[in-house]
């Protein structure tokens, strides 16, 4: 293996941790707050904006994530110059707020109707009953599967690599490039994701069974 | 115009798109049966096989399917396996999505209650013709929305065929877009198809889901 330890491996390919780190709490958190208007759109009494957010997040996931890394670097930067890591990011962050949205949309759906009859009748407006009633209640229910998409979102922060962007697996092509084994810099890769990934899915169970205890829905 | 364009390119796209329907048919063929045999061996009576495969299975989930891709796609040629690249697709996607579907074989499995294995115990059927003739018909009702939805999920995925240079949708529309520089039309265009083919078939599986939740 002409000198090549897997010490030297493992930080050549963790050079890249950091950058999908970035890219997935980058995107969740934009995410998360696109995902708010798009949420109030989808459950808005007015029917043009319901159908305009439908259409947004269903276009949003309808589009593989990678044809919209693709669209965005390779189909955008004629117009505005973009670097690899931003153009994921916006790609990235528009993905993960339609699917976000449709968490948030079930949180609002899933507060008992009750809830709302009974801040109206102690007389809340409109905006106290769903900021100080409605929404506390719908942000618990939408958090557990919140929580299990940000580890589907760290698994799909890998395609950024294809546009270029230093990520753990865009690391791990340029050893392989460099002449190391293939099976084991990509399983390095693979152990790098499960050290990121094993602890996100356990606070992600652990955030659905302290909201279990929480919540009483429908 | 950019609409005489994409009906210049349209066949092609049309092609690649084949190929991607075509990849999905065989990621399933491979991920389904695969997925429903982990699922049964993650349900096992012995707690080391079920320790095996739950560990298995949840590796499987938790590595980007691009990182098994490449390990296949760059890896197996060095130890004197040479596959095409639209076989290391069906067997790196098959694996992932028999990850995936087991969870849901699982889950569906799970969800018949255990009256009705006493039942068919205290009217002398064995395990295993009770398991295929009375468990596993209940659980697939309850199933078949959950897989509609995975299926979606691998005819999206397939675009990442794209990388090892399956001739799918992706491939053809980068391809095309590499000759005329128009990638945002191009791109534009099988963004659309893949759109509208995911967006009809979700609405599908969630009216199917939806009728078999109220019963037949």
């Amino acid at each position: 293996m002409n000198g090549i330890s897997i010490e030297t491996l493992f930080s050549g390919i963790g050079a890249g941790l950091s950058i999908t780190v970035i890219l997935t709490v980058v995107s969740f958190v934009a995410g998360s707050v696109l995902a708010v208007p798009l949420a109030l759109a989808r459950t808005s009494h007015l029917r043009v904006l319901r159908w305009l957010a439908i259409g947004i997040i269903d276009i949003c996931r309808g589009v593989p994530p990678l044809v919209w890394l693709l669209i965005i670097y390779y189909g955008i930067s004629p117009l505005i110059a973009l670097e690899p890591l931003p153009a994921a990011l916006i790609g990235l962050s528009l993905i993960s707020g339609a699917y976000l949205a449709e968490n948030f949309r079930a949180g609002i759906d899933n507060v008992h109707k009750g809830q709302r009859e009974a801040a109206m009748a102690l007389g809340l407006t409109p905006t106290h009953q769903f900021w100080r009633v409605v929404a506390p209640q719908a942000v618990n229910i939408a958090m557990p599967p919140s929580a299990s998409y940000a580890v589907s979102l760290l698994k799909d922060s890998a395609k950024a690599s294809i546009i270029g962007v230093a990520d753990i697996i865009f690391m791990a092509q340029l050893e392989v490039s460099r002449g190391a084994p293939a099976v084991l810099v990509f399983s390095i890769a693979a152990v790098l994701y499960l050290l990121v990934g094993i602890p996100l899915s356990y606070f992600s169970r652990y955030v659905d069974s302290v909201v279990r205890r929480k919540v009483v829905t429908v | 115009m950019i609409f005489d364009r994409w009906i210049e390119w349209l066949p092609a796209l049309l092609e690649g798109l084949g190929v991607s329907l075509a990849l999905t048919g065989c990621v399933a063929l491979v991920g389904l049966p695969l997925g429903l045999v982990f699922g049964l061996l993650s349900t096992h009576q012995n707690r080391l096989m079920r320790t095996v495969f739950i560990v298995f299975i949840e590796v499987f989930r938790g590595i980007p399917l691009l990182a098994v891709i490449y390990l296949l796609y760059f890896g197996l040629p060095s130890g004197g396996i040479t596959l095409t690249a639209f076989v290391t697709m069906v067997i790196a996607h098959g694996l992932n999505l028999s990850a995936y579907s087991s969870e849901v074989f699982r889950a569906g499995i799970l969800h018949v209650g255990p009256g009705q294995r006493e039942a068919f115990a205290s009217l002398g059927i064995t395990q295993t013709r009770g398991f295929f003739h009375v468990v596993l018909p209940q659980a697939m009702r309850a199933v078949i929305g959950p897989m509609m939805s995975l299926l979606i999920m691998v005819f999206q995925s397939s675009s990442l065929a794209y990388t090892i240079g399956v001739g799918e949708l992706t491939s053809k529309a980068f391809s095309i877009g590499a000759m005329t520089f128009q990638y945002f039309d191009v791109l534009a265009l099988a963004g659309i198809i893949y759109a509208v083919i995911c967006i009809a078939s979700s609405r599908i599986a969630s009216n199917v889901e939806e009728r078999l939740k109220t019963g037949r």
